[in-house]
């Protein structure tokens, strides 16, 4: 479960809140970088890429603000 | 500048991107294994307790709680103020019997001078009786005037008058 954060009286855990805060924010920013860059094309299989995107960008949070 | 060379060169952008996506995939492959890595050597929870260091801790005192110095899974040390209760009923209870306490021990002072008066009134008592019973008994000729007790009640007194009167 992890620690539960409370977040104006209710409690959730830690991953969620880093999975939705990289949902809000994270994605279009990462994507909208690799776009401007003109690398969108070049990257690969995007499922693959921007998931495995994600799932670093979220990772790298969690380990970052909770684990650290 | 460098946007635009990266721009400007088809392979260049082909050979970078290419890396990135690939730095991507791997990254966040190692990611997921650092991430396990860390959830299976320090887990973390805050439902879990531990029977062993677990401590329980209750006031001797009931009331509410007014100020709260820890938070959930905080470490403590002995001594430290984990919580402060209510202090105004215990101010108030200590204030009234402070107040009872001067209270009784005036009441205490008054009735030591009560006792005091009482002595010295049967000391003034005693003197008087004394006094009275000199007067009655001590004729200062000897005439064998008897003494007012040894007379009876309602006998005459006149015989005696003078020699009281010497007296």
């Amino acid at each position: 479960m992890g620690p539960q954060i409370n977040v104006i009286g209710s409690f959730f855990p830690s991953w969620m809140l880093v999975r939705g805060d990289r949902d809000c924010g994270g994605i279009c920013s990462d994507g909208g970088c690799l776009y401007a860059l003109g690398l969108d094309p070049y990257v690969g299989p995007p499922a693959l890429v921007y998931s495995s995107l994600g799932i670093l960008v979220t990772l790298v949070l969690w380990v970052t603000l909770f684990r650290g | 500048m460098a946007e635009n060379n990266i721009a400007s060169d088809p392979g260049a952008r082909r050979m970078i991107g290419r890396v990135l996506g690939i730095g991507i995939v791997a990254a966040a492959a190692i990611m997921v294994v650092v991430t396990l890595v860390q959830w299976e050597i320090r887990p973390q929870t805050d439902d879990a307790t531990v029977r062993a260091n677990f401590v329980g801790i209750a006031p001797q005192v009931n009331g509410h709680i007014v100020e709260l110095h820890v938070r959930d899974n905080q470490l403590v040390k002995e001594g430290d103020l984990l919580f402060l209760i209510d202090p105004r009923p215990y101010k108030i209870a200590l204030e009234r019997a402070r107040a009872t306490f001067a209270l009784t021990r005036k009441e205490v002072d008054g009735l030591k001078n009560s006792a005091a008066t009482a002595v010295a009134g049967v000391s003034k008592a005693e003197a008087q009786l004394n006094a009275s019973a000199s007067e009655v008994t001590q004729p200062r000729d000897g005439s064998g005037c008897r003494r007012r007790r040894d007379r009876p009640l309602g006998s005459a007194v006149p015989a005696c008058r003078r020699s009281f009167e010497a007296c």
